[in-house]
This record gives structure tokens, C-alpha cells and sequence, in this order.
């Protein structure tokens, strides 16, 4: 049986993130155009609720092609919780332990925009 | 009104970029992904450019290695990340990344049309640019 990855693109991830109602909070780029800069990372300050809303950050990533991100949502009942997908790869890990509602709840989400 | 594909990429070639991805030039040009890599592909053809594959780690992104083809390519090998405290991962197609180089020929090309100005960074980079390589094929030699 051959496996291959399921990839995830930018758009993928747009949708994903407003499947689970997340915002961004953490950028990881990778240079697109030559420059000296391989990746860079940016993360969300804390008086800002959500990078991707954020007017000026297109400017910030306008040359870099998205690697990954971390996605945050609360979910009722639980709290916060953090989810990193690669669009290299196109992997989707929680990065805080969840019971088994969450882990169905955010591949729920990943099903719906992938179709 | 947009810059072609072509203006884009000798822009980028007399300003001094050594390499660059499909994407920035389709963003440059308001053309889709897919006409810009082909457009890239018709320029390697010409000699304008070569294409070199960069393995890129799946962890942080970063290009561990580059390749001249993509049949140098290790597909199916555990590769290490320096900047992931050494983890491995495996080689994959998601893991190959195309970019794009000027060559001399163009480099050369852009400069006469330009007559210079602006290219400096291009012209030093054509006559550095063989130099710094056989010194990093030098310093990695093994005896």
C-alpha cells in the first residue's frame, strides 16, 4: 500500500482556520524571492487578537511563501487550544494535550476543507 | 499595466538576486502560478536560467541542501536539520522546492541592454559568482 501526504495550501489553510473560528499566531515563512532571509517566524504580540487581520502584515509577508502556522481557538468547555499545519507536508498537530473531542473536532475541520 | 514574466525576471537578474521562487515572480506579474512556471521553464530552456531543487526541512523550512538536478535528488532519504537540533526527516516530493537562478549568459545580457546602471551588483556577480562556487567546491573537498 503506497501513502503519500495530503498537502494543505495557503487557501486550505484560510478555510481551516475559519472552520475552528482560530486566529493566527504564529507566521512561518520561507523567502521567495533571493534575498540573504532563508525563514523567518513571526509571532502574534499580546495586545494583538489576530495577526491575519492585522491591516500591515501582508506587507510583512509579501515576499515569503507560508511554510507553516500556529492556529489558536478556544473550545468550549476546555480552553485554548494549538494547532500547527504545515504546508509543507501538509501535517496538522495539536501542540497541547486535548481529550479525543477536540482531536474529531479539528479533523472534522480539516475533512470539510478538503473535501 | 503588469510586467511579463520575462521583464520580471531580468529585472531581478540586473538588481542582483541570485535565485527566486515561481511564486515571487507570478506576484510581481499578477499571473497565475502555473503560466509563471512555465514561462521559468521556457527561460531554463533558453539558457536564461537553471533550476536548482532545494530539499527543504519539514520541520522548520529551512533549505538543508541544494540540488543541480532534480535526479540528484535523494528521494526516500533521512536528511538532517542543523537548525532542528539535528532531527531527521525523510525526503519527499513536498520536501523539493524549485528555484530559480540567472545565468551568466543573462546576467551578461542584462547588463549590456542596461548599460550598467543598477546592474553593478549584477555584473560583480557574474564574474564572482564561478569563483565563490569552485571555492565552495574546494572547501568541501575531500582528500
Amino acid at each position: 500500500m503506497h501513502l503519500r501526504y495530503l498537502t494543505i495550501t495557503e487557501d486550505e489553510l484560510e478555510q481551516l482556520r475559519a472552520q475552528l473560528d482560530a486566529v493566527l499566531d504564529i507566521y512561518r515563512g520561507k523567502d521567495a524571492s533571493g534575498g540573504f532571509i532563508d525563514t523567518v517566524q513571526y509571532t502574534r504580540a499580546q495586545t494583538c487578537p489576530d495577526l491575519a487581520a492585522e491591516a500591515d502584515f501582508e506587507d510583512y509577508i509579501e515576499n515569503y511563501e507560508q511554510t507553516s502556522s500556529d492556529l489558536v481557538f478556544d473550545y468550549d468547555g476546555f480552553g485554548s487550544v494549538r494547532v500547527r499545519v504545515s504546508l509543507i507536508n501538509g501535517s496538522v498537530w495539536i501542540r497541547n494535550a486535548v481529550p479525543e473531542e477536540i482531536i474529531d473536532h479539528v479533523f472534522r475541520a480539516v475533512l470539510r476543507v478538503k473535501g | 499595466m503588469s510586467a511579463t514574466v520575462t521583464e520580471v525576471v531580468e529585472e531581478l537578474a540586473s538588481e542582483g538576486y541570485d535565485r527566486f521562487h515561481a511564486s515571487h515572480v507570478a506576484q510581481k506579474t499578477h499571473t497565475a502560478l502555473d503560466e509563471t512556471r512555465r514561462t521559468l521553464a521556457e527561460l531554463v530552456e533558453t539558457g536564461a536560467l537553471t533550476e536548482r531543487f532545494e530539499v527543504i526541512c519539514s520541520n522548520c523550512g529551512r533549505t538543508t541542501q541544494t540540488f543541480a538536478s532534480a535526479a540528484e535528488v535523494p528521494i526516500g532519504a533521512e536528511f538532517e536539520c542543523e537548525s532542528c537540533d539535528r532531527e531527521t526527516f525523510t525526503v519527499g516530493p513536498e520536501n523539493v522546492w524549485i528555484s530559480f537562478e540567472p545565468t551568466r549568459e543573462l546576467l551578461v545580457r542584462v547588463n549590456r541592454e542596461r548599460g550598467g546602471s543598477g546592474g553593478k551588483k549584477g555584473l560583480r556577480q557574474v564574474l564572482m559568482t564561478p569563483l565563490l562556487r569552485l571555492c565552495k567546491r574546494l572547501t568541501h573537498a575531500t582528500w
